[in-house]
């Protein structure tokens, strides 16, 4: 059948959290007859609970509808639920690819805020048509005229006849609609050139394999088929092609400017990689399509079992997820503390608590993970050059010339009152602000450039306390800088403990030292012995506190003859023994491990 | 028959208040309730008699709340029922808890002659104030005149209980107390450290940081309580009880050994053979089960042979004469455990903790102080 790309439209939304994204999908859904009503659920396309909860897209989530327009004509809708978080940059800078429009959402209520700004930078990056929209326009508190001023004054987009909606009630969503229809190109495709379809994401099924999700550019793909990955070379003879309604659904092909999954014999997932174009292998292409890139961890962490024996679990684990989530880097390392466990390379903060989140409830683990790190840059006296993303494998500091650390330029967005406060964030974690940009009479953004491993752990709870959790914040990487920077190691009873050492800039040692002591010694129980906790740098103690001695352990009586209990209540302690990790003869327990993950910079 | 229970439990869940550090189960005492619950004990031990062939009950403890509080008709009918569970010659040790605040001659008269030969005072302290702050509702005069009364009433075997440590146990405070106790001459003691337990006012007043516990001057009282009543005579037979020689408390030391014992009433706990079953602890759901002819509700566990071979080490611990290895091997676990045992125990000894002579292990002073430390340590 040949194809009327005159009515296909393919587009994604973008929105800052909470803004309404799943909402508007859903009523769109709904709108089209692709989901029934009583099939509904809330947020149908995040399908993991974690999703659900956190109110985040963590995968893709294409959906093909159809949508009879009031011209009479039928047009073939492709929304790619992105990705919505700065970690997830690339994956969402391919999803876009695939697109040819975006649909800005914007809450009425609270205006422009910093993901809306990043995600417009990507989307113009693209050359998407953005439809911008303002959503919660029902509500008592929205004040539409003053945002839809923001958009333009910040993002510089016109909002003449831009949609005013309630994604809750479908007030306007026809309007969305029709806006995508007027204002989104239909696809391009060269008549009779070779198949190009670009990977935007893929999943695992168990029987199936990796399954890509693709938009075919030029050509088309169908059962039988013989295809190469020209990136990876990988080649695969198709089983089957289909489109995502939501379900997958087969179809005999798929076609140019279509959206769909393709499934063939690809065991795999290394070999499946965002942003890879498929051709024939018969016939191939000779260009790929632009903006392959190999994604690299940012931010690393020590991922160990609690209990030793679950190594072998913890590395299917990891595999596991790592089959739905190629950007997971996961090698063997071992730890004097911790015994054998694997260090994680993440794409980010968030993608770290992700993976950290779906080990314990998808593979109900219990693990223990090490402050997370970045890599760093160390030049050599002798010339050499080591990156390194482990305390642990820091130089002699004699040996070293010159360290440089990552650094991010961060896009906060809060209220005029909170300006001070949010400077003196940045400021204690040596950041600063370069630029301010008001977007109305009550809020304005900062453009801040910080070192990432300064907003590892905390920045964003401290900045949602300082403004009561109005301020937003969304960051992008900018390269590398020189830095003065120590290893700090936490001694325990006079021994270090490998898991609890940093690499901190110097002018924060002391002060970070302190704060690991007290933390330590807020959660390390007593002993029958007095327990020092120390902080040192190269060898120097910079920070001191101490567990003081048990005096007794012993219970006093047994409560009416009740040994049972008395038993019982031993037995919990020793399942709490259990689980604490022994270092020396100190026993520590996990509380030990996050709470130092808490203790800010 | 082996499984047939030596011991006999019954807890008396009533008081005139309740005790700022007390965990017992009690509620206030209603004469009307204290009938319908006395009528359920004996149905209770009925239900049990249905199933199970009859008892020879060597010891004898009725425990609470506050058994006293009973009025003199109840407290003699309850006695009199107890009297004809015994044997004819009575029970080797029969022991009734009593406060000062409660007890009177008349009562004490009355527990005498239906066979009670062992009187526990609740004295806690000898100095008022502290006696306020510990919620308790008598003074420390209260405490000589219910022993010279007890004394009066033919008692031969009369238990004190201190409790170290807390607001207003100074060192001078406790010497006090110890010196006080002592001069009575009881024939035990039992020195309770002061424990917060959940749900008591104490341990409210600790969370809102209002009333402090320190162990540190908790152990001290213990070890100056140790260093007293040994110099005055009495040995320290388990972690928190002294008694004059002979005198230690039968009924106590089954407990701790494993023995077989039957409980009768709310929140009390049986172990017979390797079940065991705890009463739960509402008295007006208990006496309403049992006058429909129910049991109680219970948490019942039947143990593995392998968990009371755990009990019988960790708890025998617990007693100055200590524990036979073998002993506790012979009612369960697996042979390897005497290596894991003897090895964990050796650490101990080698840390000042433990003692050894033969296969029997026993805690030393300073073991005392870290019981649960090597209960936890020797446990599976």
């Amino acid at each position: 059948m040949a194809r009327d790309l005159k009515h296909v439209r393919n587009f994604c939304i973008i929105a800052h959290i909470d803004h309404g994204k799943s909402t508007l999908a859903d009523r769109l859904l709904q709108m089209t007859g692709t989901v029934l009503d009583r099939d509904m659920k809330e947020q149908l396309l995040d399908g993991m609970d974690l999703e659900r909860e956190r109110g985040i897209t963590i995968k893709s989530h294409p959906v093909t509808m159809y949508y009879k327009a009031p011209d009479g004509e039928t047009y073939e809708l492709n929304l790619i639920d992105t990705p919505g978080h700065v970690d997830f940059t690339y994956e969402v800078s391919r999803s876009m690819a695939a697109c040819e429009g975006a649909v800005l959402l914007i809450d009425a209520t609270q205006g422009v805020e910093a993901q809306t700004v990043a995600n417009t930078y990507l989307a113009i990056e693209n050359n998407l048509e953005i439809i911008p929209v303002l959503n919660k326009v029902d509500m008592p508190t929205a004040k539409a005229d003053e945002v839809a001023k923001q958009v333009e004054d910040i993002l510089t987009l016109s909002m003449d006849g831009a949609p005013r909606v309630s994604a809750k009630t479908g007030l306007n969503v026809q309007d969305v609609m029709n806006a995508v229809l007027a204002r989104v190109p239909p696809p391009k495709t060269v008549e009779g050139a070779p198949l190009r379809a670009l990977i935007f994401d893929s999943t695992y099924d168990a029987f199936r394999g990796v399954i890509p999700y693709v938009r075919v550019v030029d050509g088309r793909i169908k059962v039988g088929d013989k295809i190469r990955l020209m990136g990876s070379g990988l080649q695969t003879e198709v089983k089957e092609v289909g489109i995502f309604r939501p379900k997958q659904m087969p179809t005999s092909s798929l076609e140019a400017g279509q959206v769909g999954y393709v499934i063939g014999t690809i065991k795999e997932a290394e070999q499946v990689k965002t942003g890879d174009t498929i051709t024939e292998a018969n016939r191939p292409s000779t260009a790929p399509l632009p903006g392959f890139r190999e994604v690299h961890p940012m931010v690393f962490s020590g991922i160990y079992p609690v209990d030793t024996a679950e190594l072998e679990k913890l590395k299917h684990s990891l595999e596991k997820l790592k089959l739905n989530d190629s950007s997971l880097a996961f090698q063997s390392e071992s730890s004097v503390a911790l015994g054998f466990g694997f260090r994680c390379g993440f794409l980010g903060l968030l993608h770290l608590e992700i993976v950290q989140e779906r080990l314990r409830r998808e593979f109900d683990m219990d693990i223990i993970s090490t402050y997370p790190s970045v890599i760093y840059r160390v030049y050599l006296k002798n010339g050499e050059f080591l990156e390194i993303d482990n305390p642990h494998h820091m130089p002699d500091p004699t040996q070293i010339d010159r360290m440089e650390e990552p650094m991010i330029r961060a896009f906060i967005i809060c209220r005029n009152e909170n300006i001070g406060d949010i400077i003196r964030i940045c400021r204690d974690r040596r950041g600063e602000v370069v630029k301010t940009d008001s977007l109305d009479t009550t809020r304005i953004m900062m453009t801040c450039q910080l070192p990432l491993n300064e907003i590892l752990v905390d920045f964003h709870d401290a900045l949602k306390n300082v403004s009561k959790g109005y301020a937003s914040m969304d960051y992008e990487h900018s390269g590398y800088q020189e830095s003065d920077l120590v290893k700090m190691d936490i001694l325990l009873n006079g021994e270090s403990v490998d898991a609890f050492s940093a690499i901190v800039h110097r002018s924060k040692a002391v002060y970070r030292g302190r704060q690991m002591c007290e933390a330590l010694k807020e959660v390390i129980p007593s002993h029958q012995f007095a327990v020092p906790i120390q902080a040192a740098i190269n060898k120097t103690i910079v920070a001191r506190e101490t567990i003081k001695a048990m005096r007794k352990d012993v219970t006093a009586k047994c409560y009416g003859g009740d040994i049972s209990r008395k038993r019982k209540l031993l037995e919990r302690q020793k399942e709490g023994k259990k689980k604490m990790k022994q270092f020396g003869s100190v026993n520590v327990p996990q509380e030990a491990f996050i709470s130092v993950l808490k203790t800010g910079f | 028959m082996t499984g047939a229970p030596t011991g006999l439990y019954i807890h008396v869940p009533f008081c005139d208040g309740k005790c700022r550090y007390c965990a017992f189960y009690s509620v206030r005492y209603e004469p009307v309730l204290a009938r319908r619950w006395l009528a359920a004990v004996q149905r209770e031990h009925e239900l049990f008699r249905s199933h199970h062939p009859a008892p020879v009950f060597r010891t004898v403890y009725i425990g609470g709340g506050t058994p006293t509080i009973l009025e003199s008709g109840l407290l003699q009918e309850l006695a009199e029922w107890v009297r004809s569970l015994l044997p004819s010659a009575g029970a080797d040790e029969w022991s009734v808890e009593a406060n000062p605040g409660s007890v009177d001659a008349g009562k004490l008269r009355i527990l005498r002659q239906s066979g009670v030969n062992r009187i526990s005072i609740g004295a806690q302290a000898f100095d008022d104030a502290r006696l306020n702050i510990l919620g308790r509702r008598h003074d420390a005069a209260a405490i000589s005149t219910a022993v010279t009364a007890a004394r009066a009433a033919g008692f031969d075997n009369v238990g004190l209980d201190l409790i170290a440590g807390g607001p207003g146990c100074g060192p001078k405070a406790w010497r006090h107390s110890l010196n006080q106790a002592r001069a009575l001459e009881p024939e035990h003691l039992s020195v309770y450290a002061l424990t917060v337990e959940e749900g008591t006012a104490l341990a409210r007043s600790v969370q809102r940081r209002v009333t402090r516990v320190s162990e540190a001057a908790v152990t001290a009282r213990l070890h100056e309580a140790q260093a007293v009543l040994e110099a005055a005579g009495y040995e320290r037979y388990e972690i928190s009880n002294y008694a004059s020689p002979g005198r230690a408390c039968r009924h106590n030391l089954a407990c701790w050994r494993g023995e077989r014992y039957l409980g009768l009433g709310p929140a009390a706990a049986s172990h017979v053979g390797l079940a065991r079953w705890t009463n739960a602890p509402d008295v007006r759901d208990y006496v309403e089960r049992l006058e429909a002819g129910l049991e109680p509700e219970r948490d019942r566990e039947t143990l593995a042979p392998a968990t009371k071979a755990v009990e019988r080490l960790v708890f025998g611990l617990r007693l100055a004469e200590g524990v036979d290895l073998d002993a506790a091997l012979e009612e369960g676990g697996s042979p390897e455990w005497r290596g894991l045992w003897t090895a964990a125990l050796e650490r101990f000894r080698r840390r000042g903790l433990t003692q050894q002579s033969g296969s029997r292990w026993r805690l030393t002073r300073k073991g005392m102080d870290f019981a649960d430390t090597v209960a936890v340590e020797l446990m599976p």
